[in-house]
């Protein structure tokens, strides 16, 4: 008995530290050599902002987006102004017509770009979506788009005062959130600059009956990803995707996690429940999945599509399919890390992993690395 | 003369191993062999850091106390007392962006109190299992990233290991051994070189061999 426990001991102890966890660390080692600044407009309105990213080239290396990190400037302040407070570091807001530049600054790197404010005048709004039904308790995100006197066109959700003529029916903050709280209809109004735009939604009094998980069952390896997905079922039969709504909870987090959207995260292996579930009327609905941790790991990565060519300016959605040593594939495309040497060619936007946004003519290496493993391919940029 | 005192102290072993007989009671005991320390998360305000070492020596020294067979209720077993140290250089330190390469070593020095449940097979050989906890030493010896200090202290923590082996009597005195141990520490805490500090952790798989001479 004494050897079995002494035995068992020993094999826990050392199944218990063979492991570490992806890094999480940029790498400080490496010089930051130049700084790219990136405008999301090439050019903005008078009075509207413009977001402005750093992109880092560390000794030709790796590039990694340091927007957050640099100290940003603007040379006119009378023409914009930028923000260096957190949680929107890089936002330009135009003062006045005009052309000045604005540099990002780390250590003694600097990098800059060209701020151009026009005298555009606003010509009209577009609110989107213009014809919403929801149902009791769900949320709507609406979205404002500013066109302009020279037929340029800017998001100006943010901008936008949001007002919703009927408050007991649906209310909307100011960052463009309706939630629905009642049945009957509303209009939700954006107005900036003396225009504004309608649009019409309607609350029925129809409830959720039944809430559906997609995939019913997802078997992934740890530290992957799989997004689960949940449609609500009303009482009028009608069904409608609630995957940001629901609340999300796994039953081990060690075994599993799940986010806010309905994405899982391996930790462990073993079994999970992921449940989705929503209140009505003090009533939970709710609905289970099983997602499986196996113990497989990483050993080889591919990157998708394959020494592809696109024009400056336009963008290539890569995709990283990992091979585990079960012979399973798994799309890993949320779980790399997605680098492309060099940088000159464009850059990985920051929020869409793995999408690539060209800015200039050239090939570059595009690398999806997970673990130490990495998936390679060529893209070629051309005029 | 150096060479006289080594060839007298081994007569004296075999002299000692091949003409007494066996019994519970005292015995000493050296070991060496690879440790394979295992990658370790180093954490600072900037995130987690992955560090892979290359292998190195691993040795011990040991004093111990064989219960015998005269402890029937306890078992065939002994208690000792380990001093050990080790070394290994590092390889590499994996990154958000991938692995690049570091210097300078992760060293151990430790003392251990061991116990260990024994089983002789028909044909003598010996089988063993060990548990042990102690205190030990773990220093980051000039640890550089790309040629850039990155961390040059030492930290106290406690130990503890598990491990696996085999003996065969050389005689009744004289036994060689080998074994496996699992060893880890508690997780130490390190002032890097600009002075804020890494939170680190130390596992090191032990392969060595060695013998005993019980008195």
């Amino acid at each position: 008995m004494l050897h079995r426990t002494i035995l068992l001991s020993c094999l826990l102890l050392v199944l218990s530290g063979c492991w570490t966890d992806d890094p999480t660390r940029p790498n400080t080692f490496i010089p930051l050599t130049s700084i790219e600044v990136i405008a999301t407009y090439q050019s903005m309105a008078d009075n509207t902002v413009n977001q402005y990213t750093a992109i880092g080239d560390f000794s030709g290396s790796f590039t990694r987006d340091i927007t957050a990190e640099v100290s940003w400037a603007v040379e006119n302040n009378a023409i914009a102004d930028v923000s260096n407070a957190a949680g929107s570091e890089g936002l330009v807001s135009a003062l006045a017509p005009g052309t000045t530049s604005i540099t990002a600054t780390y250590e003694d790197i600097t990098g800059s770009g060209t701020v151009v404010v026009t005298d555009v005048i606003l010509a009209g709004i577009e609110i989107s979506p213009q014809d919403a039904e929801l149902q009791v308790g769900i949320t709507q995100q609406y979205e404002a788009t500013g066109t302009f006197s020279d037929g340029s066109s800017q998001d100006i959700t943010i901008l936008t005062a949001w007002d919703s003529s009927d408050i007991n029916v649906a209310t909307i903050d100011n960052a463009g959130l309706a939630t629905s709280l009642a049945s009957g209809s509303t209009t939700i109004t954006g107005a900036w600059q003396g225009i504004e735009s309608s649009a019409s939604l309607l609350v029925t009094d129809v409830t959720l009956t039944a809430v559906t998980i997609t995939p019913e069952t997802a078997t992934i390896a740890q530290e992957t990803t799989v997004q689960f997905e949940a449609e609500g079922t009303f009482s009028d039969d009608t069904t409608l995707d609630i995957t940001d709504i629901v609340d999300w909870q796994s039953s081990d987090d060690g075994i599993g996690i799940v986010d806010t959207n309905g994405l899982a995260e391996g930790r462990a292996p073993g079994q999970v429940d992921i449940s989705a579930s929503f209140d009505v009327d003090g009533n939970t609905i709710s609905a289970t999945a099983v997602l499986t941790v196996s113990d497989a790991f990483l050993e080889s990565i591919s990157v998708t599509p394959e020494n592809s060519t696109i024009q400056v300016s336009e963008s290539q959605q890569f995709v990283a399919t990992g091979t585990f040593s079960d012979n399973s594939e798994q799309d890993i495309t949320r779980s790399v890390t997605w680098l492309s040497t060099p940088n000159t060619v464009g850059a990985f936007h920051t929020f869409s992993p793995g999408l690539f946004i060209s800015e200039g003519p050239g090939t570059t290496l595009i690398e999806a690395v997970f673990n130490g493993i990495d998936g390679e391919t060529l893209l070629t940029v051309v005029e | 003369m150096r060479k006289k005192f080594q060839y007298l102290i081994v007569t004296a072993l075999l002299v000692l191993g091949f003409s007494t007989s066996a019994f519970a009671g005292l015995y000493i005991g050296v070991q060496g062999g690879t440790g394979f320390a295992s990658d370790a998360t180093g954490s600072d305000a900037d995130g987690n850091a992955n560090f892979t070492y290359d292998a190195g020596y691993d040795g011990s020294i040991i004093l111990g106390y064989d219960l015998g067979e005269e402890h029937p209720g306890i078992g065939k077993g002994r208690l000792e007392l380990e001093f050990n140290t080790a070394s290994n250089d590092l390889d590499g330190a994996e990154f958000l962006e991938g692995e690049v390469g570091a210097d300078g070593s992760a060293e151990r020095t430790s003392i251990m109190v061991n116990t260990i449940g024994e089983y002789t097979t028909q044909s003598g050989m010996i089988i063993y299992a060990l548990l042990g906890l102690g205190w030990a030493e773990i220093n980051l010896d000039n640890v550089s990233v790309l040629g850039t200090p990155f961390v040059n202290d030492s930290n106290n923590q406690l130990a503890y290991q598990a491990g696996l082996g085999f003996g065969w009597n050389l005689s009744e005195h004289f036994v060689f051994d080998v074994g496996y141990r699992y060893y880890a520490t508690t997780d130490p805490e390190f002032t890097k070189q600009d002075g804020t500090n890494l939170d680190y952790e130390y596992k090191s798989h032990r392969v060595l061999a060695g013998f005993r001479l019980h008195f």
